[in-house]
């Protein structure tokens, strides 16, 4: 299992068409993803659970991947959480 | 306060009453129990309604496209993304399998789950995102409905209320006019939707596309339609109420004379025999017909089964269609005309051929679209002679140009009647086939044409826009649509005179059938069948009941030769006046 932190910096925060990005990316691997907010967590395959996160600009959230490609799932989110989701 | 609103007049009439609101999905879903034998069938039930959303989805992300708008196509994905969300689809799964819940009642607990989760969220962004959530639910209980059982469960709601909608389904329409509902107003919707469709045929007053509606109604608040205008009045004042009443009352009048004429013969004053039959585009429209007036169904549209669905019907959905049709109007024919999609009637992504024309009244429609997907066109072939065992059929081809189209055509009848002999089907053998003349081409050479079919049907919206080169949707060149030219007019005789020298029957389908201006000139020029919109019938029948044809020759001559636009009209008001 791997861990990583991750910040949100995009403006609107983890909005619907973020999390509807982080949502394609995710369902891409075998890995079960699950996403941290404190103590709420989501499943990284379900856009309702990530919406329901609720993480503005500024937000610190735990990432946890485990499965057969954990790695490459991570490193890919964290890529994707990282670029802003390529928005701005 | 009044309240005075401007729609898209749909249905004419005024309706004066209090409103109901139909909030999409709310009065309909109840807390029911599923047996549990048919829990599974009820989890298949939900998948097949989940999968129908997401195509719906789907296909309007491809429509959109990331070139319009990359925001509303990333929207969409959202809303795909929602759909397909399995721990959303497996809780709501659960719910059914675990509490035996019907699919409508589990949807619903989930959402209100949801609600509740969304609601304590304090980013106000991120909260507004349950109105994307709600309208995946609500489309996904809408492709659940069962329209029929939504039927029993609502009428009482309806009777004597003016219904407001957000958008019409034709199930609205249907329950408004059984549960006898006094009119229908909708925010959204356009002139020539199904639901439409149907509220004109039923008479229901209906104006669509009322913005704001929702905002300002309440429910049990009184309203006045105007359906012939377009108005729209929330708690009208007194004065208004007063002038709608009067007019309210005059209509009925008019109408209560007119059905007294629907028992009569379809003659002239002198003695001659009228051929009246009525156009048909939805079978629900059957109900109103007045079975002893009518000759006939002598267009029934064929358009509906194919469009507002993903898929193409089969042979068997068709057969069964068209065999309650002909069952219900029995000993009198039904024309059928096959699948005429193109121009003003978009092609359905289901039934897409080739690249999208660029002007679609000149590209692939009608005949040629039948021609250019065969299976299509032999299918439903096959459906209507299937059907024709059970009643009396004809089938009509649509666009027809030239005499090649005839030949091909007849040769896939052909064809698909000795399919239908391999596959043993019961199948009528002997039947009318006929053809519209709606393109200048084929008026002009109508006189050849009759060699090769049994009839003809004269498309006069069609035909007017073809021979003037003018589009009526298109607002800047539509004050040029006119029937009266001498040019259409000229054609139209042509055909008649066509089908007199081979012995063949023309009859006329287009709108002017059902304008009472036309009438008298139509019977002049020799016309002796006329297809219209149901609810025009007791009008022209009135004025063929009281017209005599033995001398309208020189005058209809006149106003076809006639020039000057003023003095044409003083011509017809002559003859309608006075013959």
């Amino acid at each position: 299992m791997l861990e990583k932190i991750v910040k949100i910096e995009n403006k609107l925060g983890l909005h619907a068409r973020a999390a509807a990005k982080i949502v394609t990316l995710s369902s891409k691997y075998k890995s079960k993803i699950t996403i941290f907010n404190g103590k709420k967590s989501a499943d990284a395959k379900s856009i309702m659970k990530i919406l329901m996160l609720s993480a503005p600009k500024g937000t610190l959230l735990k990432v946890k991947a485990s499965g057969e490609d954990e790695s490459k799932a991570i490193i890919e989110l964290e890529k994707l959480i990282n670029s802003k989701f390529k928005e701005e | 306060m009044a309240i005075v609103l401007q729609g898209d007049p749909v249905s004419k009439g005024i309706s004066i009453g209090k409103c109901y609101i139909i909030e999409k999905g709310q009065p309909i879903i109840k807390k029911k129990f599923i047996k549990k034998e048919k829990l599974s069938k009820e989890v298949s039930r939900f998948d097949k309604a989940v999968q129908i959303t997401l195509n719906q989805f789907i296909i309007l992300k491809k429509n959109v496209g990331n070139s319009i708008s990359k925001n509303v196509s990333q929207l969409l994905e959202t809303q795909i993304q929602l759909t397909k969300d399995k721990i959303f689809l497996n809780s709501i799964i659960k719910n059914i399998k675990n509490k035996g819940f019907t699919a409508e009642w589990s949807i619903y607990n989930e959402f209100q789950n949801l609600e509740k989760s969304f609601d304590k969220i304090d980013d106000l962004y991120i909260k507004q995102r349950i109105d994307d959530i709600k309208h995946v639910v609500h489309t996904i209980l809408d492709n659940l409905s069962d329209k029929t059982s939504q039927v029993k469960t609502n009428l009482k709601y309806f009777k004597n209320r003016i219904i407001v909608a957000n958008d019409l389904t034709p199930s609205d329409v249907l329950l408004t006019h059984e549960s006898k509902g006094l009119g229908l107003i909708s925010e959204f919707g356009g002139q020539s939707s199904h639901s439409s469709i149907l509220t004109r045929s039923l008479e229901i007053p209906t104006v669509v596309n009322v913005k704001d509606i929702q905002k300002v109604v309440y429910n049990d608040d009184h309203i006045i339609i105007d359906g012939d205008k377009g108005v729209v009045i929330v708690n009208p004042d007194n004065e208004a109420l007063k002038y709608y009443k009067s007019k309210q009352i005059e209509s009925l009048k008019k109408k209560k004379q007119l059905t007294k004429v629907l028992n009569k013969k379809n003659t002239t004053k002198n003695n001659q025999r009228i051929e009246l039959m009525v156009n048909l585009e939805l079978p629900q429209e059957l109900k109103i017909i007045n079975k002893t007036s009518t000759d006939g169904i002598g267009l029934f549209r064929t358009e509906y089964l194919y469009t507002e669905r993903e898929d193409v019907p089969s042979e068997k959905e068709q057969f069964l269609a068209y065999k309650k049709i002909v069952q219900k109007i029995k000993n009198k024919p039904v024309i059928f005309r096959t699948l005429d999609i193109g121009s003003d009637k978009e092609v359905p992504e289901n039934i897409k051929k080739g690249s999208i024309a660029r002007n679609p009244a000149l590209g692939l429609r009608g005949i040629r679209h039948s021609l250019n997907d065969e299976t299509i066109f032999i299918n439903q072939v096959k459906a209507i002679m299937r059907a024709g065992y059970y009643g009396k059929i004809k089938i009509l081809l649509p666009m027809i140009t030239n005499v090649s189209e005839i030949y091909t055509a007849f040769n896939l009848i052909e064809k698909a009647k000795s399919i239908l002999k391999k596959e043993k089907k019961k199948f009528i053998k002997n039947f009318e086939t006929g053809i519209m003349i709606e393109v200048p081409s084929s008026a002009v050479l109508a006189n050849r044409f009759a060699k090769y079919v049994d009839f003809f049907s004269i498309g006069t919206n069609d035909l007017v826009q073809y021979t003037l080169a003018i589009d009526r949707i298109d607002e800047e060149v539509n004050y040029l649509y006119d029937p009266l030219n001498s040019a259409v007019l000229s054609l139209i005789k042509m055909t008649i005179d066509a089908g007199k020298k081979n012995n063949i029957s023309v009859a006329l389908c287009g709108e002017m059938a059902g304008d009472i201006n036309c009438t008298k000139l139509l019977l002049g020029m020799g016309l002796r069948s006329f297809s219209m919109h149901p609810s025009a019938l007791p009008e022209i029948k009135d004025i063929i009941l009281n017209t005599d044809t033995s001398n309208l020759e020189k005058i209809t001559n006149k106003i076809i030769n006639c020039d000057d636009l003023e003095q044409k009209n003083k011509l017809l008001n002559y003859l309608n006046n006075n013959f």
